[in-house]
């Protein structure tokens, strides 16, 4: 015995059979807002990605539109409703799985915005110290072997302090002590680069 | 005398229409439908009206849907 849940559901495939047969029809009567829908994800993201990225996203979306035809239930919502939240999401993937991704963009973006301020901003620093400045790695040339270790370790390699106890042979507290300290004299390190030689180091317990 | 009752409900026959008064043939499920096709008629119609306006509006395919709906559940 078919319920009448089930005869419902049979309609509504059979109907979405030969609605998909004229989906051509539909993407044409949506092109305009799905056009709208791309621009205005576009010039939400950075100019070096919008330029190069407008003309896929476009073609994404369509493709994402064509998709969302053969879920779209109409008793569930109107059909732009479905879709133009599945757009946005569909672009984000893409930009993802090309390695573009606005927010990873934009973070080696503001860096290098932020070298570049630097190296012109401060004249008053010497040359050795504007080097210090930009490279980490001079900047720890003062540093012990196992703050060194600790440092690259914590911050680069993205371990945590029981790992790196692992590989320098101490234990979780140890570390988060040495890593406490070496970043405190890094952070005066790259803020008085030439009273850092003046000092004394740390030495580790 | 016994009067045969013909309809059974008043708007079946208002749906059927009278000779020279015009009805919109897809409001009654036309002859040969199956059953359970027949009973959820008015729900199919609707549904292919909903699919029909996410269409250019230049074609109507509502019966287009329809009829491919009676041959499956045929």
């Amino acid at each position: 015995m078919v319920s009448h849940k089930e005869v419902e559901d049979m309609i509504i495939n059979i109907l979405r059979e030969e609605f998909l047969k004229c989906s051509d029809e539909t993407l044409e009567k949506y092109e305009p807002q799905i056009k709208s829908t791309v621009r205005w994800y576009v010039s939400t993201l950075p100019r070096h990605i919008a330029s190069s990225e407008a003309h896929d996203l476009e073609a994404e979306a369509k493709l994402a539109f064509m998709d969302c035809l053969k879920t779209w239930d109409p008793r569930k919502a109107s059909l732009w409703t479905y879709v133009s939240v599945r757009l946005k999401g569909a672009m984000q993937d893409y930009l993802r799985k090309r390695g573009t991704d606005p927010v990873a963009g934009i973070y080696e973006y503001v860096s290098s915005a932020a070298n570049v301020y630097m190296a012109f901003n401060h004249q008053s620093i010497a040359h050795e110290g504007i080097d210090k400045m930009l490279h980490l790695e001079s900047a720890m040339e003062d540093f012990t072997d196992k703050e060194q270790a600790v440092i690259e370790g914590y911050y680069k390699k993205d371990k945590t302090f029981k790992e790196i106890g692992k590989d320098i042979g101490l234990s979780e507290s140890q570390v988060s002590r040495i890593c406490k300290e070496a970043t405190m004299k890094l952070k005066t390190a790259l803020k008085n680069p030439s009273e850092d030689e003046d000092e004394p180091t740390i030495s580790p317990d | 005398m016994e009067t045969r009752r013909v309809y059974r409900d008043y708007k079946d026959l208002k749906k059927i229409g009278r000779p020279g008064v015009k009805t919109d043939e897809l409001e009654v499920a036309p002859a040969m439908v199956s059953p359970m096709l027949r009973a959820s008629w008015k729900f199919a119609r609707q549904w292919a009206e909903r699919f029909n306006q996410e269409l250019k509006p230049e074609k109507n395919r509502v019966k287009q849907f329809l009829k491919a709906l009676i041959k499956k559940f045929s």
